[in-house]
């Protein structure tokens, strides 16, 4: 029994395997569409599983951070301590970061971690010391030199040694934001932990311990961060009151210090104006001193010369007397001398009476009665004589008056002297008297005139003495004086020296304190940090990985299963077909006394060869293919390993298995409602399947219009309804997936045409040194002497706007003059191109992200600027546009909104196309007055290279198509042909020539085909829709609709395939033996 | 020189080492409007000979001269044309093609001849008039032979071959369809060829060829045939 069995299986093995080889080609297209089902449905299914493993296993690797911390007051080594005694944590190290520009970009400078976020080399070497960096592989290149604008570093002229890249930034073209330049971070640079002036690390990067071995992305991961985020809280409010602590007390001894230096300072500067002051005052004294004994000594000479001079007058005063004594004794004695005289000449007339006997009166009387001759004679003589008495003009003959002359005369006191000298009564005597009275008076005057002359001398002599001594004394004085004078100055110089100095002690110590004063404030103010905690979500590109997978999955879900329900549809004809050919041999082996399930096993056999080679082979090629073509599409926007391939064999398996359910349980199905019969009804031939008439028939005056040929077309059509519905659906899901994939590239390329040809205009983008209110002349002589032609001024400024949490760019721009910058970019309704205008109570944004925000006219939505700061505008319209967003404004109501006045920071304009733009922007770069230049020309080769890129998909997606509709049309044209050999031999016996033979079995096909196209592409419009809903990317909107030349051709690849189709079943119609086939009995 | 000529005829079978001689080396003659009766045992090769005479299959060696016509040396596409307007075939299981009517079947042959006869007439000529709007699988096993052999004559060719067009019918059935063919050699003066095993039928025949073995055992010619209405078996 049991030999028999085993022999029987044998048989049974032999006969399926012969099957195989008698219908080798309705094996093959079992075997093809399950390797293109199974191999598409997996491959692409696995794509998005392979970049996931890829990337997380990437992110393993390099050990990415599951957090970084970042605290408001930093850290230090003690929170890395505090944070590693968790036991949940795995890594904790600390490292810093700044941002600053380099060559007026913003970069990111980060020190080099050890064990978290490894680096991967690309190029070059680690660095060696503080003057070598690694840079960024999608900026730098090993070699390059730069200057870092920033102080935080010690060494800021830095080489690039080694190009690098780092799991924490894996998008190419996102690096994320900065407050500084333009806000963008062009790169990044890793430099050596010692090249940070502080040792206060910036930030802490986290690893978790459970988190070690979950894939990132996924649920677990995610629930996992959660939970250690929580825990963490503990630790981290821990952090932040040491930290707090710790930052006080040492401001506080910092202030302390500070206070105490300057104390000491003070006092010191306050002892050196001291003494300054005291030297000072100790001049002061000396000087007023010696003032004081000069005053004294002027004094005393003063004195002197007083008394001296009162003795000088004295001696004058009494000389004066001397000499007016001897003045009035000279008087005297020339009246003596000439009363001599008078006496002498009395005495020589000798007539007169003896006067000396005489009284006065007597002499008076005498003189008076003295005839009147006498007299006049006398008188006459006395006049005449040289006498100095001076006689009076009188009348002489008046007695009387003569009388009071004479008597005056002889009253007069020199009179009375002489007569008391002289002794009158001595008559001869008188003369000798006069003449010795005189001689006497002489000598005595001689003597007093010497004498006088002597003391006058002395005076003189006394006086010059003097004045010669005062002069001295004086000229002595005047010159300590002087002294003295200057003296003072110097002091008064000291004094005002001393208190400014004092004054500038007192504001500055009086700063100094106010500055500790507000330090210690401050510290009081300190508050205590905020620590916040990031995860791998707020890495730049780490979510846009994830939804691109994501994208990829989308895809996946649609174009796979079309795949498979077309190849599941084959297998079910195929195998259906190939049971009921065999009706006949069934009927046989059971007659024979074969067990139904051992009939069926020749079935499964073939069915399960035909399904896991092709299953096999399908996996083999569709899951290495595939996602290496997706993801290398895919990585030229991202920086990451090679791909590596997960081997999701869950996807596989259960691929096949699905395809292996499916064939089989076809597969049996068809063969048990066969078995089902009995042997004998098996062996009769099974009535062929009926005519009938169709429809059409009835209206019989359009049906025998009809072609012969069309007629039994027609009828051929409608003869066997799972063939119109297998050709209808397969045909149009190939025609779907086609027309699809055309579009998708319709929708890419498209819009670069659009947006660069009808939308933005302008050729060049110059960011301006600094913000101008207009573009003034000499400006624009710079740039239209550099290759630049037309500018006009914007002000462009990156802003942020949400969709669902994720931060999104959006370009904010206001035109400085409306009609120039409309020269330069369309703004029109996509629909209608209805030109769009500015308005002020509103702005104008861009169609794809109303569509983001899903705002209408009317709207208000919200941007940020790259502070968080929120803002409100109005919607007024919406302006066609594909790549980017922008928000366009009149600075009316960016003043309204941003309260400010616009600061115009760019410039957009032509370029002269003579120039070559590499020249172009260096020339103008060097005039030092631009920032940044960059070309239209520049941005569509990126786009060009996205496109080239989304083009592979659609290309992969379209030989896909192309293979599947190929697969099915073969498959059902040799389904065709087995089903209807006889038929076929017939015609060829009736002798039709192997045209006739061919159209005769391919019309209809090709009838269907056309038919299963036109379903196809009303089909593909929506596939279309659906992959580009998922495909699009936020910032880029694709054309909505297909172009209809990608109708046309969609259209004809299928008729092109069928036409193939129909070339190959020509020469297999030729090859049928009709011999043969009509030998059979059916 | 007869109508159609076979000289020294040789059909080779090759599987592998091993040779099969279906024909080995036949000759005969037919002339035109001879109704000729292949008769001989299974494996003879009947079929083959008439195959070859048919222009389905090629001779290995020998001649077949049709009407003058050197039909072994006919090229792929001379042979389908010869198959076209020179031959009508009528086999044992009809071959009909299911999806067409009785009357489309005939249609289907005689609108690629030039000059066919009237698919109408012939249906009525086969006795289907009434029936002519039918399918196959509508039709009796004779019936539907008729419309084969309607479907032969409609092309009008030189010679109708009949490969045991009685083989799959009752004797009162076949009776009839051999009156049809002996009705169309006699009236449309059409060669016809008709190969069975069973040797009744070769009453009816102007001449008999015995086959056996691939070779002609006897080539017997029939002064007066029987009626075919008149044999039975
Ligand atoms: N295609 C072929 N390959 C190999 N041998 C063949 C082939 N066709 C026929 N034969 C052989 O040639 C011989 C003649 O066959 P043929 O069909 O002519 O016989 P037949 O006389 O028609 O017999 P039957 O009355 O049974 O139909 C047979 O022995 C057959 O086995
Ligand atoms: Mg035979």
């Amino acid at each position: 029994m049991q030999r028999k069995l085993v022999g029987n299986m044998k048989l049974l093995i032999k006969e399926a395997l012969r099957k195989i080889k008698l219908t080798f080609g309705r094996f093959l297209s079992v075997f093809f569409i399950v390797a293109l089902g199974v191999g598409f449905f997996a491959g692409i299914r696995n794509t998005s599983d392979d970049m996931l493993f890829t990337v997380s296993s990437y992110f393993a690797d390099k050990n990415l951070m599951d957090f970084r911390l970042v605290s408001t007051l930093g850290f230090t080594d003690a929170d890395v301590e505090i944070l590693k005694q968790m036991p949940s944590i795995n890594d904790v190290e600390g490292s810093h970061y700044i941002d600053c520009l380099e060559s007026s970009k913003a970069v990111r400078i980060l020190g080099i971690t050890n064990k978290i976020n490894q680096l991967t080399l690309v190029d070059g070497r680690n660095p060696k010391n503080n003057k070598e960096v690694l840079a960024d592989a999608t900026v730098y290149e090993v070699g390059d030199e730069l200057t870092l604008n920033t102080p935080e570093l010690k060494e800021t002229k830095v080489k690039v040694v080694g190009t690098v890249k780092s799991p924490m930034y894996i998008q190419f073209n996102n690096k994320g934001t900065t407050l500084i330049g333009n806000g963008k971070i062009s790169g990044f640079l890793y430099t050596l932990e010692s090249n940070f002036s502080t040792n206060v690390y910036t930030l802490i990067y986290l690893t978790g311990k459970d988190t070690a071995s979950l894939r990132a992305y996924t649920q677990e991961y995610q629930a996992s961060i959660e939970k250690l985020e929580t825990k963490m809280t503990d630790a981290l409010d821990q952090l932040k009151m040491r930290r707090y602590n710790e930052i006080k007390t040492e401001a506080r001894q910092k202030i302390e210090d500070a206070k105490q230096k300057i104390e000491e300072e003070k006092e010191k500067y306050r002892i050196e104006l001291e003494t300054v002051k005291n030297n000072l005052d100790q001049t002061n004294k000396k000087l007023q001193k010696t003032d004081k004994e000069i005053n004294e000594k002027e004094y005393a000479l003063n004195q002197e010369f007083k008394q001296a001079n009162q003795e000088l007058l004295l001696a004058k005063k009494t000389l004066a007397q001397k000499t007016a004594e001897y003045q009035k004794n000279v008087e005297k004695y020339n009246q003596y001398k000439a009363y001599l005289e008078c006496v002498e000449y009395i005495y020589a007339y000798d007539h007169f009476p003896d006067l000396s006997k005489m009284t006065d009166e007597e002499i008076v009387f005498y003189l008076l009665n003295l005839s009147e001759e006498d007299i006049h004679q006398f008188l006459e003589y006395m006049q005449q004589g040289d006498f100095s008495i001076e006689l009076p003009e009188i009348d002489y003959n008046d007695k009387e008056a003569v009388k009071t002359y004479l008597e005056t005369v002889f009253n007069s006191e020199i009179m009375q002297e002489i007569r008391k000298n002289i002794d009158f009564t001595n008559k001869e005597d008188l003369l000798k008297q006069f003449q010795k009275l005189v001689k006497d008076m002489e000598i005595k005057l001689d003597n007093a005139k010497e004498e006088i002359a002597k003391a006058s001398n002395l005076l003189q002599e006394k006086e010059q003495f003097l004045n010669k001594k005062k002069k001295e004394s004086q000229s002595a004085l005047v010159k300590y004086k002087k002294e003295i004078e200057t003296g003072y100055k110097q002091l008064e110089d000291g004094y005002r020296e001393y208190e400014i100095n004092y004054e500038k002690f007192e504001i500055q110590f009086k700063d100094a304190y106010t500055k500790i004063n507000q330090q210690i404030k401050q510290v009081d103010e300190i508050e205590k940090p905020n620590i916040y905690v990031f995860t791998r979500k707020d890495n730049a590109g780490y979510e846009e990985y994830k939804s691109d997978t994501t994208r990829v999955n989308n895809i996946s879900k649609v174009f796979p299963i079309f795949f498979l329900l077309v190849a599941a549809l084959v297998c079910l004809n195929t195998m259906s077909r190939m049971v009921e050919e065999d009706r006949g041999q069934m009927g046989i082996y059971k007659s024979l006394g074969l067990k139904n399930r051992q009939i069926l096993f020749t079935y499964i056999l073939y069915a399960t060869v035909a399904t896991i080679f092709g299953s096999i082979i399908g996996l083999l090629l569709g899951c290495t293919i595939l996602p290496n073509v997706i993801y290398n599409i895919y990585s030229f926007m991202y920086v990451l390993p090679n791909l590596k391939l997960e081997n999701n064999f869950f996807t596989m398996i259960f691929t096949t298995i699905l395809m292996f359910v499916v064939t089989l349980s076809i597969t049996m199905y068809t063969a048990l409602s066969v078995l089902k019969n009995t042997p004998a009804s098996l062996l009769r031939p099974k009535a062929p399947a009926k005519g009938k008439k169709v429809l059409i028939e009835k209206i019989s005056f359009i049906w025998k219009r009809l072609n012969f040929s069309f007629k039994v077309t027609t009828r051929n059509i409608f003869r066997y309804k799972k063939r119109i519905f297998m050709t209808i659906v397969g045909i149009a899901g190939c025609t779907a997936l086609t027309l699809a994939g055309f579009g998708l590239k319709d929708s890419i390329t498209g819009i670069i045409k659009k947006q660069f040809n009808t939308i933005t205009k302008y050729k060049a983008t110059i960011v301006l040194d600094h913000s101008y209110q207009e573009l003034d002349k000499d400006m624009k002589e710079v740039l239209e002497n550099n290759g630049i032609t037309n500018p006009t001024l914007i002000y462009q400024e990156l802003y942020n706007y949400k969709i669902k949490d994720k931060n999104n760019d959006v370009y904010l721009v206001v035109p400085s003059n409306i009609n120039e910058m409309k020269q330069y970019i369309t703004l029109q309704h996509r629909k209608d191109k209805e030109k769009v205008d500015f308005s002020d109570d509103g702005v104008i944004i861009t169609e794809k992200m109303a569509l983001n925000l899903n705002a209408g006219i009317g709207d208000f939505i919200t941007i940020y600027d790259t502070n968080k700061k929120e803002y409100q505008v109005k919607v007024k319209e919406i302006t066609e546009n594909y790549a980017y967003n922008y928000i366009y404004l009149t600075n009316t109501y960016y003043e309204k909104i941003f309260d400010q006045k616009v600061n115009y920071n760019m410039v957009i304009s032509g370029i002269d196309e003579n120039k070559n733009i590499d020249q172009i922007s260096e020339s103008l770069l060097n005039t030092n007055k631009v920032l940044n230049v960059s070309f239209i020309e520049d941005i569509l080769e990126k786009f060009n290279d996205m496109i080239n890129n989304l083009n592979k998909i659609v290309l992969v997606i379209l030989i896909c198509s192309c293979l599947l509709a190929f697969v099915v049309l073969y498959n059902l044209t040799t389904i065709n042909i087995t089903e209807r050999i006889r038929e076929i031999a017939t015609l060829k016996v009736l002798g039709f020539h192997d045209k006739e033979v061919s159209l005769y079995v391919y019309r209809e096909t090709m009838i269907l085909t056309i038919l299963g196209a036109l379903v196809g592409l009303f089909l593909g419009i929506f596939l279309h829709q659906f992959v580009i809903t998922s495909a699009e990317m936020e910032f880029i909107m694709f054309q909505r609709n297909i172009n209809s030349i990608s109708y046309v051709y969609a259209f004809l690849v299928t008729i092109l395939f069928s036409l193939i189709i129909s070339v190959f079943t020509h020469y297999k119609l030729k090859k049928i033996n009709m011999i043969e086939a009509l030998k059979s009995v059916e | 020189m007869s109508y159609i000529d076979i000289k020294k005829l040789k059909k080779v079978y090759k599987m592998g080492e091993i040779e099969i001689k279906a024909v080995d080396g036949v000759n005969f003659s037919i002339d035109k409007g001879e109704l000729v009766v292949i008769l001989g045992p299974s494996g003879a090769g009947k079929t083959t000979i008439l195959n070859i005479l048919g222009g389905m299959d090629t001779a290995t060696s020998g001649q077949v001269i049709v009407d003058g016509k050197h039909v072994e040396k006919l090229s792929r596409k001379e042979l389908i044309n010869y198959r076209r307007y020179d031959i009508g075939f009528v086999f044992q299981f009809y071959n009909l093609v299911q999806n067409l009517t009785a009357l489309e079947n005939v249609e289907l042959a005689s609108q690629i001849c030039t000059n066919p006869l009237n698919a109408e007439d012939v249906m009525k000529e086969v006795g289907l008039e009434e029936r002519k709007n039918n399918f196959p699988a509508q039709l009796s096993g004779g019936e539907q032979q008729r419309v084969a052999i309607a479907r032969a004559i409609a092309k009008n060719p030189k010679l109708l071959l009949c490969d045991e067009p009685t083989g799959a019918l009752d004797s009162k059935t076949g009776k009839s369809i051999l009156e049809l063919l002996q009705k169309t050699a006699r009236t449309m003066g059409m060669t016809v060829i008709i190969i069975t095993h069973n040797s009744v039928i070769a009453d009816i025949a102007d001449k008999v060829i015995q086959v056996k073995n691939g070779t002609i055992a006897e080539i017997k010619i029939n002064k007066k045939p029987t009626d075919a209405k008149e044999i039975s078996w």
